[in-house]
């Protein structure tokens, strides 16, 4: 019943929830739940919920729970989230990896400009060379090199 | 030399056999049949309830809806050549709100990868793919369109078979849920949300749905979509018809109705992909590796005590195919009755185990009994009953009640899956093709069933030797396009 209702609660954008909704990514007993509420915060939170979102992307939580956050990160948009994401690239979780150099295109020239900045030959290079060029593409600049 | 003298020296054997097995068998085939008929009535049930509830299912604001999870289309190809441009052209035309093609070049030796690139002007990317499954072999590149915003991926790799392919393209997948197609398969363009919407009702607990794969041949085909449905002109497809129609459509309806579905076909299956992920993916190793994935799903749900379902959406979405010649018949035949087999004996431990619910106590036990055993039971009738009566062991009445039995009520069984189906779907417009379908339910029983239930049995054999998994190869004849022309 709580998955369902964090997961209504972001579809149907209800602000209004978000105090809520960072209690259960904080306390929720089910990791499932966490997740969801993760994810639903991405859709109605804002500045106030980067921390929080930041924090459970750390190593020891859950998988899901990491990559959820991470893509709830890109979802809110905020410049804050930048330097959380940029650790994420070198993860050896590649999908939490991949997840987040995603996540740094959604931040807007903060998250690109970090993008950009990865050295190449570095382990998280690969996450952010392949997050860039899909952008550049999307952007009409055209296939990298 | 007389018939009779050939036959003496079996008389010993004959009636022993008869004695042991004449009730049996009577028992067996009528039980099989009224199971049929049970699954028939169950699923009846159910497409009254779907088609009352159709009205009011949304679908039209599912297709605008941000409720809707994202679907990534799975397609393994190998030397698909011919036909994969117009099959991911139609993929990326289906009605849904967000969805995704990932198409994984199994190491095709023919320009399969070279007509995507040109249709779709792919460029190459340095995109990693993530190894949340296990894979066999080296990913070559990953594509994509230059445009940045067809929703499209191709991977590169080198050949390691469908399943491992599969496995690839679960890595690649970026949606949460991933439907399986066969690079063959026809789409209908509400075949994303047919399928999806149990996902969508009831997202939590939804963890698998299987949608109706329906024999193609004789359609007529535009641009890798169906425009005309009509029976083929050859008796071997049309017969398939029938059998998809009561065993796939039907059968698939009645198991899900009980919650009790454990096979979901490989040619057009929906998953939440963080399950696949849980299970590591399909089984490489596995002939049948559809049915042993829906295995490992339940077995996984059911031994960490989750609330789950695994559902099959009995509305047409998807179109097949089926074999026009008796080689490639045998070769699918033998292959799937193998795969059952392997995968039955592998989960042997389920069987009649409680902690599994319907799926251990029922759908388990009746596979075992009904399908697996089936064709053996069924040849055994077909040789001792005429043996029989030629040695005078057998007297008419029993003879006939055999008959009656074993083919009459299964000719009743499949009459009634007709009926309930023209009732609900009404897919064939024409009498004409009514017509064919109702003979080729007769027809079914004069020579095909016993012929497939013996390349079953020699299925069963080869997987009893362990012998090498033989795929055979899949030789299609294409369908009509609307010109005349072949796709």
């Amino acid at each position: 019943m709580r998955n369902a209702a964090a997961l209504v609660s972001g579809h149907g954008t209800f602000v209004s929830s978000a105090p809520r909704l960072r209690e259960l990514v904080d306390a929720d007993p089910d990791p499932e739940v966490r997740a969801t509420a993760a994810a639903a915060l991405g859709c109605v939170g804002g500045a106030d919920d980067v921390p929080t979102l930041a924090r459970h992307t750390a190593v020891g939580e859950p998988v899901e729970l990491r990559r959820t956050c991470a893509a709830a990160l890109g979802e809110v948009g905020h410049p804050l989230a930048a330097d959380t994401l940029t650790g994420l690239l070198a993860d050896p979780d590649r999908r939490l990896a991949q997840i987040a150099a995603d996540a740094l295109v959604q931040l807007g020239p903060t998250g690109i400009a970090q993008l950009t900045g990865v050295p190449d030959g570095t382990p998280a290079a690969p996450a952010a060379r392949g997050a860039l060029q899909l952008a550049r593409l999307r952007a009409g600049e055209g296939a990298l090199a | 030399m007389n018939v009779d003298a050939v036959l003496e020296p079996t008389r010993g054997v004959v009636t022993w056999l008869l004695h042991a097995f004449e009730v049996p068998v009577l028992v067996y085939f009528l039980v099989i049949n009224t199971s049929y008929l049970l699954l028939i009535l169950m699923a009846a049930g159910g497409f009254v309830a779907h088609l009352r509830r159709l009205e009011h299912a949304g679908r039209e604001e599912t297709v605008s809806s941000q409720l809707a999870p994202g679907v990534s289309l799975l397609v393994p190809a190998y030397n698909e050549a011919a036909g994969i441009v117009p099959s991911v052209q139609a993929m990326l035309a289906l009605r849904y709100p967000r969805h995704e093609i990932v198409v994984i070049d199994d190491g095709s030796t023919d320009d399969t990868f070279e007509r995507l690139r040109e249709a779709f002007d792919l460029v190459r990317v340095d995109r990693e793919l993530p190894r949340d499954v296990p894979v066999k072999v080296r990913v070559i590149d990953v594509w994509v369109p230059r445009d940045g915003r067809t929703r499209l991926v191709a991977v590169r790799k080198e050949n390691s078979g469908k399943t491992d392919a599969l496995n690839v393209s679960i890595n690649a997948a970026s949606e949460p849920l991933v439907a399986m197609v066969d690079a063959d398969s026809l789409l209908d363009p509400d075949a994303l949300l047919t399928v999806a919407k149990p996902f969508a009702d009831d997202p939590i607990r939804t963890v698998a749905t299987g949608g109706v794969v329906r024999a193609a041949n004789g359609c007529t085909v535009v641009a890798g979509r169906i425009v005309e449905i009509r029976t083929p002109r050859q008796w071997l497809p049309r017969v398939q018809i029938v059998e998809y129609l009561r065993a796939f459509l039907l059968g698939r309806t009645g198991w899900s109705r009980m919650g009790a579905l454990i096979l979901i076909s490989g040619a057009f299956g929906l998953f939440r992909r963080d399950v696949l992920v849980e299970v590591q993916g399909l089984d490489t190793d596995s002939i049948g590796e559809d049915f042993e994935l829906v295995m490992r799903i339940h077995r996984h749900m059911r031994r960490a005590r989750r609330d789950y379902r695994v559902e099959f959406v009995s509305e047409p979405v998807s179109w097949t195919e089926v074999p026009a010649n008796l080689k490639v018949l045998r070769s699918q035949r033998r292959r799937w009755h193998r795969g059952l087999w392997e995968v039955l004996w592998k989960y042997r431990g389920m069987v009649l185990n409680p902690r599994y619910g319907r799926i251990g106590m029922i759908a388990l036990p009746w596979y075992w009994v009904f399908e697996l055993m089936a064709p053996a039971l069924e040849l055994a009738g077909v040789i001792l009953v005429p043996l029989g009566l030629a040695l005078g062991l057998v007297n008419i009445r029993f003879a006939l009640m055999f008959v009656l039995v074993a083919y009459g009520y299964a000719i009743v069984v499949t009459l009634a899956a007709m009926a309930v189906e023209e009732l609900s779907f009404h897919k064939y417009p024409r009498w004409r093709d009514l017509g064919a379908t109702l003979l080729a339910s007769v027809a079914e029983n004069l020579g095909y069933r016993q012929l497939t239930a013996w390349w079953r049995v020699e299925g069963w054999w080869a997987g009893l030797r362990r012998g090498t998994h033989v795929w055979g190869t899949m030789t299609r004849q294409g369908f009509a396009g609307a010109d005349g022309g072949e796709r």
